[in-house]
């Protein structure tokens, strides 16, 4: 079969990119500080110590914590699908 | 009508982060001198008067660590060096002295003028040069994400300059508002909830029912649902996953992978085509928030004030400012078989036929096509450029005249 000449085929990242122990940057701070002022409008019981939050990773959670909260959604835990 | 315009349904907006346009786009000028991108004898002083040279040198991670300054104080310096800041025309001279303050290391401070080879971002740079690539896109605030990217959803910033969160403080809706009101569809279609949104919790919390998962983004290309205005964000961070796999952030927020965001960015490209009807009625813009404080060397040019000002402690820099000039310049990327190939946007160089756009001409094009007057818009978004005009042809291209990205 003849090739197609305008199919561009795209590099992968190196296996060693992913890193979920990095420190966050100042935007990612700066997203979970946006969700904490909403977390502390909802008058919840116990707030999150936000201060705890140092990697990327532990934002992710905290992150999707708040945002199936807001959405009236489970959260999205690994192992599980998105809930839409 | 055009008869693009005449098939256009849907505006798709994918906005990156953090990256200049010599930084991403500049080396195309070797291969295109239309392209308003770097000759090479662009430089910088470093912090020992010598000069620090553009350099083809980028790499996909670990090299703007760590991430460049880009709070209002180091975009001021970044801009105006050696002077305090304005009035003036911004001299592009301070990029090195800027990085140079955050870890003291000459070396390192000379790596903010490194830009990439254009073979090593091969789906920005076929999409540039496939389609229109816009020389004179420069991002709303010369200042950080937060306030840069309201001024893609509200046309404003309400007065913010800085990362802090801000409230609605009217009478300026979002576009998703204005839509939903005008009888319109419109989405913000977040990466996954780990990632989730940036800057408009606000928006998420009220209006819960514009945002979805860039699962149904694709979903909704392969279906051809797509709403008639979506606005999609990357991933931000390096998490878990569903099944506990890797997702890596796609961002490309130093020091994120560009590699992944490239493959993010072909992903949302590859959805809309594989779909031939949706293809033929979709206008895809691919635009950065920011510069991140990466060197680019065209000044912003100055810009109807906002009707907001920040005051001089809010700037942090000892004067107010009037959103009466824009940030520095970004790349940005129009994407429809109704674009001609190769189209290049003039920019700021071009002094008879240049146009100047920023991120209020997202809510300015989307609200002028579809709901048919800005009235309500912001005053930046009244008087700002708007693009679809480019979508110029009498008749699409063929498929084989577009690229497709093997991932």
């Amino acid at each position: 079969m003849k090739k197609k000449s305008n199919v561009i085929r795209i590099p992968k990242p190196r296996h060693n990119a992913f890193n979920k122990h990095r420190p966050i940057s100042t935007l990612l701070r700066m997203q979970v500080r946006h969700f904490h002022e909403i977390e502390k409008q909802l008058l919840l019981a116990e707030l999150t110590d936000i201060e705890l939050i140092k990697t990327e990773g532990q934002a992710a959670e905290y992150v999707a914590k708040m945002t199936a909260r807001l959405l009236g959604a489970p959260s999205s835990k690994p192992g599980r699908k998105d809930a839409r | 009508m055009r008869a693009g315009l005449d098939e256009l349904k849907h505006i798709v907006v994918l906005m990156m982060e953090n990256r200049s346009f010599d930084h991403m786009l500049g080396g195309l000028w070797a291969q295109d001198s239309r392209i308003a991108g770097l000759t090479g004898k662009e430089a910088n002083p470093d912090t020992n008067g010598n000069p620090a040279p553009v350099r083809a040198m980028a790499t996909f991670q670990g090299q703007l660590d760590p991430d460049p300054d880009h709070h209002f104080p180091a975009v001021n310096k970044q801009l105006f060096f050696p002077a305090a800041g304005p009035p003036g025309t911004p001299s592009m001279q301070g990029f090195v002295q800027s990085y140079f303050d955050q870890q003291r290391n000459v070396a390192q401070s000379q790596k903010i003028m490194y830009y990439f080879r254009p073979e090593k971002l091969p789906v920005l740079t076929t999409l540039a040069r496939q389609f229109a690539v816009f020389n004179g896109w420069f991002c709303s605030i010369p200042g950080p994400t937060t306030c840069n990217r309201a001024f893609a959803h509200y046309g404003t910033s309400f007065g913010q300059v800085s990362l802090d969160i801000f409230y609605w403080k009217g009478p300026y809706l979002s576009i998703y508002e204005r839509m939903l009101q005008a009888g319109h569809t419109a989405k913000i279609y977040y990466y996954d909830q780990q990632s989730s949104t940036i800057e408009i919790v606000n928006l998420l919390r009220n209006q819960p029912q514009i945002f979805a998962t860039y699962d149904q983004f694709l979903d909704d290309c392969k279906s051809g649902i797509l709403p008639d205005y979506s606005f999609v964000e990357p991933n931000y961070s390096d998490h878990e996953g569903p099944g506990g796999g890797e997702e890596l952030a796609s961002d490309q927020h130093p020091d994120h992978n560009v590699q992944a965001g490239e493959i993010f960015i072909a992903s949302v490209y590859n959805a809309i085509h594989a779909n031939p009807s949706l293809w033929r009625n979709t206008a895809l813009l691919i635009v950065y928030d920011e510069h991140g404080g990466i060197y680019d060397h065209v000044p912003p040019p100055a810009c109807k004030p906002d009707g907001f000002v920040a005051s001089a402690a809010d700037t942090g820099t000892g004067f107010p400012f009037a959103f009466d000039r824009l940030g520095v310049r970004v790349p940005a990327i129009l994407v429809s078989p109704w674009i001609p190939k190769a189209t290049v946007v003039p920019g700021t160089e071009d002094t008879a036929k240049g146009r100047v756009f920023e991120h209020a001409s997202i809510p300015a094009t989307v609200s002028k096509f579809f709901i048919g007057n800005n009235d309500s818009g912001a005053p930046r978004e009244k008087t700002c450029d708007t693009f679809l005009d480019l979508l110029s042809l009498d008749a699409a291209r063929p498929d084989s005249d577009c690229p497709v990205f093997s991932l």
